[in-house]
């Protein structure tokens, strides 16, 4: 885990200009910081050893106000920029990743999860507000302010110089060797944190389930343990991070008053003027603070970072497509396909083909590999081994070599659980079929057996809203009408009559003869013995164990 | 805030304990400025070295007890807050159990929790970063101040009047804001898109829709980065006007060490400890302007988790195992089941014991809502009785139901099936299993029983999930049971061998099926035909 990795550069442009201005920012500061301490050393000096009054040092006093003002204005400067800067980058980063999600599907979606994917895109990237906010200016100003303030205090007085030198390196000394230490002690608890910190949505999830059950007082007396649990595991992290930042502050402060004992012996024996060791006093804090509070930060900062090597996997992922693009689409082959899983058995696709008008029926045991076929034909995932041939008037072409959005453009699909973006009934469908008419929408689902009358708000009803008003059999009918819209040569239908009646599963099985007699390659995945009746060719997958 | 307030009630020995050792803490930079100050400015004055020695070893001490003193302090202080974290989470718990299942019906649940867990973790925020380092700060400025007070008397009170507006102003600043927020609603927003993107994310492929999904989103994202700077903005206004605060103080400092010395009123050693204590005093304030800003979220959090946490009448405490009787009729009179206002078409059917009722029809024809109004998830018109008496809430112990959105916990398959038997041995449910036909699977599982189920476990398919749901209502022993299409993602083969099992293990018992596919058992049939909505 880098300070500052490079690739962010790449991916955000914001993070130059800020990065520019936050070099800047801690100049000035360090500037501020050495002229303070002066102007405040200087009218100690005048008050005490030369008798002077407050007013007749009105030079000082103006200045030490204009130093006093310029840092009011920088602290207001900072936090802006800083909070701007980290929410446009997180923004930036966002956008890129939810372009680069969509554009190549499944393939994170499959890896993270839906809800896995969706916490790091919102939660994981927002994490990195302490990071972007806070760790990243403050890694400039713990680079920047010690170094001209060390380079100030050795000019004026050698000694103090070697002591901070001789100092300052043990902070990140201890530091990383304190993150060695615990690190792996850490990473473990985190572990066990995320899984006790998720029971309680797990808990309030299952809530119902729990409910009927009865179950639920049961319950929430383990979620006092669990709390429990999660309490003591959480001290344990925390006591090994605090104990870090304690050697840092000891090891600051200690060298504070090192300096201190040190100047205070050497002006007894008159060594060091009164002047030097006062404006040393006062800044030397000023060359340790910034390297601690950039440690503190360190902290908020790592649990962002964490999100940082997922984000650039899928920002960094190269998303290779083809550039075929096809006329007339023949058939459909595949043959060998293998498929590895990380947490269970590869799946071995029997070969198989779908001709132009002709149906493919897929049947099998739940967990087979039916929708895995159905993905790969889709192109949302590779096979391990294996290959998906695709015959045209012009030639037969490898999938891999098609270009892949022209290939799905061929492609109308049921999925097995279909997913609304939120939106009217007419609006989803008319994403099948860009500008069709009313009549043609009310056609397609009168066609799945959908009565226009039985949606609470016809064409209008809006879907994914927060009260769900269709049954799941509706939805799947939508779905459905969505596919046969869409102009495809090819449709792929995974359980088309799950939750559906008997009745209707017969006006869709006329359906698709009616599809299959336009000439359409069918992929037809399905429980249902009825369903296969039509097809010219049926694969039973067995499920590999 | 009341409500969130009193969750700290038992806690606030520990919580105070933090803020007293935070002070401490700040107190021992106080001290540590101060003794260096006088140190140097006698030592300037050459005296024999015993007279430093005092002044030498209170700078090792407060170098020394800084470190320890806030160590101390923050772990006591995190502690409790994750105690009241923990509590909070239990009331909520405990109070939503209650709401339950009525509020959640076909609400978009995942957005609604997801909510509740992040507003109860940024309550924590409350105490961790502003009440409490505020407190420390008061306390070490009162230490501060009344070190100056000892040497100079009228400088004290003048820094004490800047002290005290400075560390009420700075927290208001940071906090007030004209106009609602509605950055937590567009936090909320942004996760509902980025979950519908991620869910639809291959849909959006097929039938090119994401362009549409994009706009959604980033103006979703623009709106929260308007609030952010808004609330930067306002961290930016209160560390200014802490740093003119820090900026009057040490001025005044300067001003009354130099008017001290020259009346003979400060000794000259004391005068850089005058000018200098300042900067030290408002140490502990510097914090609070970006701590504070984050308020008006927590406020929000705060009011939001207020109705979970309104306390309400106590649960009836139901005994689970209680079987009121063992032979149980149950009759739907003219019941028409309301959703979302509207009453669905009144159904009448009645089952005697020992009977099976498959209830069938057409997708969206209300089947679920009757079985819903049964369980007492929704208000319905109309009678249900139970062996002749009126249902009420003392039926619920006899019933076990499969829920159409059953759920499966993120914990082993045992500790899943136990729900339905919680003294279920690892025989019983290994014989359940089998009827289940997932005997064979589970025992090849290289960790068995203890293999996990949900996203950090073993990658089930729908069906198996659905047939792990089905065993572990199937170790239940109730009078009634009720199943909400049971097998669903299941092969026709495979439904009519499990149908049959599950007839047999049910047999005796008063069984309601809801399924829109026939099954070869001997049922009564309902069949729900037609729109569900009354005209």
């Amino acid at each position: 885990m880098k300070p500052l990795d490079p690739r962010l550069l790449r991916y955000s442009r914001s993070s130059r200009g800020f990065l520019i201005t936050t070099v800047a920012i801690a100049i000035v500061s360090a500037f501020a910081t050495i002229f303070q301490a002066l102007l405040i050393t200087n009218l100690i000096m005048s008050f005490f050893q030369r008798h002077e009054s407050f007013s007749s040092n009105r030079n000082l006093v103006v200045d030490l106000a204009a130093i006093f003002l310029v840092r009011a204005s920088l602290a207001f400067i900072t936090d802006r920029v800083s909070t701007a800067a980290s929410s446009k980058m997180r923004s930036e980063l966002r956008n890129q990743i939810m372009k680069k999600t969509l554009d190549s599907g499944a393939v994170d979606v499959q890896r993270l999860g839906t809800a896995g994917l969706s916490v790091l895109i919102t939660k994981g990237i927002n994490n990195l507000d302490g990071y972007f906010a806070k760790f990243l200016p403050q890694l400039f100003i713990a680079t920047i302010v010690p170094l001209m303030v060390g380079l100030t205090i050795t000019f004026r007085d050698w000694k103090s110089g070697l002591v901070i030198i001789c100092t300052i390196p043990l902070i990140p000394l201890f530091g990383i060797l304190i993150g060695r230490f615990t690190a792996n002690a850490t990473a473990k608890k985190w572990q066990t944190l995320g899984l006790l910190s998720g029971y309680f949505l797990d808990l309030l999830s299952g809530l119902t389930t729990l409910k009927v059950y009865g179950r639920s007082k049961l319950q929430g007396k383990k979620l006092k343990q669990v709390g429990d649990d999660y309490r003591s595991e959480t001290m344990k992290v925390l006591k090994l991070s605090f104990l870090s930042s304690l050697a840092l502050e000891l090891i600051s402060t200690l060298s504070v008053a090192l300096l201190a004992v040190s100047i205070g012996l050497r002006l007894v024996s008159g060594s060091i003027s009164l002047s030097v060791g006062l404006f040393i006093l006062i800044i030397a804090p000023e060359v340790y603070w910034p390297i601690r509070q950039v440690a503190g930060y360190f902290h908020a900062a790592s649990d962002g970072m964490a999100a940082f090597e997922q984000l650039f996997e899928i920002l960094d992922r190269k998303d290779v497509s083809g550039g075929i693009t096809l006329s007339k689409i023949d058939a459909i082959t595949w043959s060998q396909l293998t498929v590895d899983y990380p947490d269970r058995s590869t799946v071995h696709i029997p070969s198989g083909q779908i001709s132009a008008g002709s149906v493919h029926g897929l049947i099998g045991t739940s967990g087979s590999g039916k929708s895995t076929l159905a993905s790969i034909l889709l192109g949302f995932s590779k096979p391990t081994t294996g290959e998906v041939l695709i015959s045209t008037d012009q030639g037969t072409f490898p999938l891999s070599e098609i270009e892949l959005s022209h290939w799905q453009g061929r492609i109308s699909w049921l999925p097995q659980e279909p997913k609304f973006p939120l939106g009217s009934v007419a609006a989803i469908l008319k994403h099948a079929k860009p500008g069709a008419l009313e009549f043609e929408l009310v056609e397609a689902l009168s066609k799945v057996d959908l009565d226009i009358s039985d949606l609470p708000n016809g064409l209008r009803t809006e879907l994914g809203t927060i009260n769900q008003p269709l049954s799941q059999g509706q939805l799947r009918k939508i779905a459905l009408a969505r596919v046969i819209l869409k102009p495809a040569d090819i449709l792929i239908l995974d359980e088309p009559t799950a939750s559906v009646d008997d009745v209707s599963e017969e006006i869709i099985s006329k359906l698709l003869d009616e599809q299959r007699a336009n000439g359409k390659l069918i992929l037809l995945i399905t429980h249902r013995n009825v369903m296969i009746a039509g097809a010219s060719a049926v694969t039973n997958m067995a499920r590999a164990r | 805030m009341k409500n969130i307030m009193s969750s700290l009630r038992p806690h606030w020995k520990q919580l105070s304990l933090g803020a007293i050792l935070g002070g401490a803490s700040l107190i021992a930079a106080v001290g540590l400025l101060a003794a260096s100050a006088w140190l140097i400015s006698m030592a300037s004055t050459r005296p024999p070295i015993l007279v430093l020695e005092v002044a030498i070893v209170a700078v090792r001490f407060f170098g020394l007890s800084r470190g320890f003193l806030r160590y101390a302090g923050r772990i006591s202080e995190h502690d409790a807050a994750l105690k009241i974290q923990t509590d909070l989470r239990i009331s909520i718990y405990q109070k939503l159990s209650k709401f339950l299942p009525q509020t959640f019906v076909g609400m978009r649940r995942g957005n609604l929790l997801s909510q509740i867990i992040n507003d109860v973790e940024q309550v924590q925020d409350l105490w961790l970063r502003m009440v409490l380092p505020w407190l420390a700060a008061l306390i070490s400025g009162a230490a501060g101040i009344g070190i100056m007070y000892w040497l100079a008397p009228t400088a004290a009170n003048a820094i004490a009047l800047i002290f005290l507006l400075t560390a009420l102003l700075v927290p208001l600043i940071s906090t007030l804001s004209s106009g609602s927020n509605l950055a937590r609603d567009n936090e909320a927003a942004l996760f509902d898109q980025v979950m519908q993107v991620a869910e639809s994310a291959n849909e959006a492929l097929i039938f090119n829709f994401r362009e549409e999904l994009m706009e959604d989103l980033i103006l979703h994202q623009d709106t929260i980065e308007f609030y952010e700077v808004k609330k930067a903005k306002r961290a930016g206004y209160a560390s200014s006007f802490y740093m003119l605060g820090l900026a009057s103080a040490v001025l005044t400092g300067l001003y009354f060490a130099a008017q001290g010395f020259a009346h003979h009123n400060l000794a000259g050693v004391n005068v850089a400890v005058i000018a200098l204590l300042p900067l030290v005093i408002f140490d502990g304030l510097s914090t609070l302007p970006s701590a504070f800003s984050q308020m008006r979220q927590v406020i929000e959090a705060a009011s939001k988790l207020n109705p979970y946490l309104e306390s309400g009448i106590e649960e009836k405490e139901v005994s689970p195992q209680l079987p009121l009787s063992n032979k149980v009729s149950i009759e739907f009179v003219e019941v028409s089941p309301i959703l979302d206002g509207t009453s669905l078409k009144p159904i009448s059917a009645s089952i005697i014991p020992s009977q099976t009722l498959l209830v069938m029809g057409k997708s969206g024809s209300g089947k679920s809502s009757l079985i819903n109004a049964l369980l007492g998830f929704l208000p319905y018109t109309g009678k249900i009785t139970i062996n002749g008496e009126p249902l009420a809430a003392k039926h619920e112990p006899l019933f076990s139901t499969l829920l159409q959105d059953d759920y499966l916990f993120a914990t082993s398959i045992r500790e899943n099936l136990k729900i339905g038997k919680p003294s279920a041995s690892d025989r019983e449910i290994d014989q359940i299993l089998e009827v289940v036909e997932l005997g064979d699977l589970v025992h090849h599982l290289p960790e068995g029983l203890d293999t996990h189920v949900g996203p950090l476990g073993y990658n089930f398919s729908g069906g198996e999930k659905q047939r792990m749901k089905l065993a572990r209502l199937l170790l239940r022993n109730t009078p009634v049971f009720i199943l909400d299409e049971p097998y669903e993602y299941l092969d026709s083969f495979q439904v009519d061998r499990i149908a049959k099992k599950v007839e047999k293990i049910l047999h005796g018992k008063t069984v309601i099926i809801i399924s829109h596919l026939d099954l070869p058992i001997t049922a009564k049939t309902l069949l729900f035909a037609g729109a569900p909505r009354q005209d």
